[in-house]
C-alpha cells in the first residue's frame, strides 16, 4: 500500500520550497487543506485511499538568514478494502507527527527588482502522532496509522530565482525514514520545481499591488520499498512524477493559493496503490 | 556625521511653545532608500515593519517597481545612515543608496565643508557626486559652497548619504538649492556640474 507522508507546507509556492527570505522576528502562519485520493486497485481487495491532511505552519524569522518552521498537521486516513465478511474501511483521524526544520541562506544575489538565494534546510519529523490505532481487525497498518513512531531526518536544498515578472523555485531533499514497530517505510528522494509567472498586474503600477500568478510546479518523487519485520514490501516504493496547475494571488499581507497534483508518471513497485490526485488549497498569514 | 549634545535643544522644545515658538523641525525631507532583491507583494512587509521600528522613521512607502523605499520621518528627527541600512538588511534585502534633500547651513570644519542640518545635530559632509575625494569635493562646488559660507546662507542639499572615513557620513551632492534666508519662493536652484 502506498505510504501517504503529509506533502510538503513549508513551501513559498504551493508544492515546493523557497529560499525567500523571512525577515528577522517575522512570524508567518500558514494553513492548507489537502485531499489526497488513490482508486482503481486491481486487486480483489479494490483499495480505495482518501486522505484529508490540513498542516499548519509555523514559521519564524530568528534572523535575516535563518528560519524556523514548525509544522503539524491534521490527519484523517481511510482506507476502503474487501475482506473476508464484506467490504470494511479502517483509518484513524487526528494530530500526525509534528515536523520541525531550520533553512539558512548561504547565498544572496540581489539586484534591482531581482534576487538569487540558495538555502540549504535539515529538520526531523518527531514521533508525536499517534501511532498505535486499532480496530476491529486489530492494530491498523502502519501507514494507515496518525503518527510514524519514528525519528526520521531531512535535508534539502533550495534554489530561487524571482523576478518582478516570474518566479523560479527548486527544491531537493532527502528524507531519511527510521525504523519503529517493526515497519519502516522506505526513505524519500524529491526534486520539485516551481514556475510562477505574473499574470496581473500586466505591469507594475506605482505602490504595491497584489500579484495574481499562474502556477505550474512537478514533483518528482523516489521512494524505496517499506520494511516490515526486516522483510521489504513487495508493493510498495516506486517512482512518482506530478505536474501541478494552480494560481497564486499575493498580496503584502496574505496569500491565498491552490494547485491540483496530477500524475504523469506512476511506476510504483508491484500493487502498490496510485495517486488519482492531490489537491492542495491555503493560505498565508504574515505577523 | 557628527554628534552634538542635544540639550539646547530639548530646552528649545520645553520652553519654545511657551513663549509662543515652535522649534524649527529637523529639515531633512524626502528621505529613501532603494532595495535590491525585492521582487513580490509578499516581501515588502518586512521592509516596511523594520524600517518603521527606527525611531526616527514615522512612516514608509514602498514602490515595487523602482525598488525604492520613501521614508517619512519623525519631526525633529533624523535616522542615521546605519540605522536605515541594518533595517532593510534586517528586513532580509539588501540596502543601496540612501538618498535625501536637507536643508541647512553650510560651514567651514577642519578645512572641509560641512552642511549643519537645520533643526538638528547632524552634520553632513558635502562633496561631489560619485567622487568622494577625501576632504575636498570638485572645484566647482567647493567655491560655490565656500561663497555660500560666506553669506551664511540657508541651502537645500539633495544627493546620497555615504559613508566616510572616521565616521562621518557624506552627502554625494546632485544639486544645491540656494534660498535666501529661509524664503524658497526666491530659491535658485543650481545643479552640480564642472
Amino acid at each position: 500500500m502506498a505510504v501517504f507522508r503529509v506533502p510538503r507546507a513549508f513551501a513559498g509556492p504551493i508544492t515546493t520550497n523557497t529560499a525567500l527570505p523571512v525577515h528577522e522576528g517575522e512570524l508567518i502562519v500558514r494553513g492548507q487543506a489537502k485531499f489526497l485520493q488513490s482508486t482503481g486497485d486491481g486487486t480483489a481487495m479494490n483499495r480505495n485511499l482518501t486522505v484529508w491532511a490540513a498542516p499548519t505552519v509555523f514559521v519564524y524569522g530568528a534572523n535575516e538568514k535563518l528560519a524556523v518552521f514548525g509544522i503539524i498537521p491534521y490527519l484523517d486516513k481511510r482506507l476502503s478494502l474487501n475482506r473476508a465478511g464484506g467490504r470494511r474501511t479502517r483509518g484513524d483521524a487526528g494530530l500526525g507527527d509534528l515536523s520541525v526544520l531550520a533553512r539558512y541562506t548561504v547565498g544572496q544575489w540581489d539586484r534591482p527588482q531581482e534576487t538569487l538565494r540558495l538555502a540549504p534546510f535539515v529538520g526531523v519529523e518527531a514521533p508525536t502522532g499517534k501511532d498505535d490505532t486499532q480496530d476491529s481487525l486489530g492494530r491498523l497498518p502502519q501507514p494507515l496509522q496518525l503518527g510514524s513512531g519514528s525519528w526520521d531526518p531531512i535535508v534539502g536544498t533550495i534554489l530561487t530565482w524571482q523576478k518582478l515578472a516570474w518566479e523560479f523555485d527548486a527544491s531537493g531533499s532527502y528524507k531519511l525514514n527510521t525504523a519503529a514497530n517493526n515497519f519502516e517505510a522506505g526513505d524519500v528522494a524529491r526534486l520539485d520545481l516551481s514556475f510562477q509567472y505574473r499574470l496581473s498586474p500586466f505591469t507594475v503600477p506605482g505602490g504595491v499591488p497584489a500579484f495574481l500568478y499562474a502556477v505550474l510546479e512537478s514533483n518528482l518523487i523516489e521512494q524505496a520499498k517499506n520494511r516490515a519485520t526486516g522483510v521489504n514490501d513487495p508493493d510498495s516504493g516506486g517512482t512518482s512524477w506530478f505536474l501541478a496547475p494552480g494560481l497564486q494571488y499575493v498580496t503584502r499581507r496574505w496569500i491565498l493559493e491552490t494547485a491540483v497534483q496530477l500524475p504523469v508518471v506512476q511506476d510504483l513497485n508491484g500493487n502498490a496503490l496510485e495517486n488519482d490526485l492531490i489537491v492542495t488549497s491555503g493560505f498565508r498569514v504574515i505577523f | 556625521m557628527t554628534e552634538r549634545q542635544p540639550r539646547f535643544l530639548l530646552l528649545a522644545a520645553v520652553v519654545a511653545p511657551l513663549l509662543g515658538v515652535m522649534p524649527v523641525a529637523a529639515e531633512v525631507s524626502q528621505m529613501s532608500v532603494k532595495v535590491d532583491g525585492l521582487a513580490c507583494p509578499f516581501c515588502v512587509y518586512g521592509i516596511e515593519k523594520k524600517l518603521r521600528r527606527v525611531d526616527s522613521i514615522r512612516d514608509v512607502d514602498v514602490d515595487l517597481e523602482s525598488g525604492v523605499a520613501r521614508i517619512a520621518l519623525v519631526e525633529g528627527k533624523v535616522p542615521t545612515l546605519a540605522e536605515v541600512r541594518s533595517a532593510v538588511k534586517k528586513a532580509g534585502f539588501t540596502p543601496r543608496e540612501v538618498s535625501v534633500t536637507v536643508i541647512g547651513t553650510p560651514v567651514i570644519e577642519k578645512g572641509s565643508v560641512m552642511l549643519n542640518v537645520r533643526g538638528s545635530e547632524r552634520t553632513y559632509f558635502l562633496f561631489r557626486q560619485g567622487k568622494p575625494s577625501e576632504g575636498v569635493p570638485v572645484r566647482a562646488l567647493r567655491e560655490r559652497l565656500l561663497a555660500q559660507v560666506e553669506q551664511h546662507a540657508l541651502i537645500a542639499a539633495s544627493g546620497v548619504l555615504r559613508e566616510r572615513a572616521g565616521g562621518l557620513t557624506g552627502l554625494s551632492v546632485n544639486t544645491v538649492e540656494e534660498l535666501a534666508a529661509g524664503d524658497a519662493s526666491s530659491a535658485r536652484q543650481t545643479p552640480v556640474g564642472d
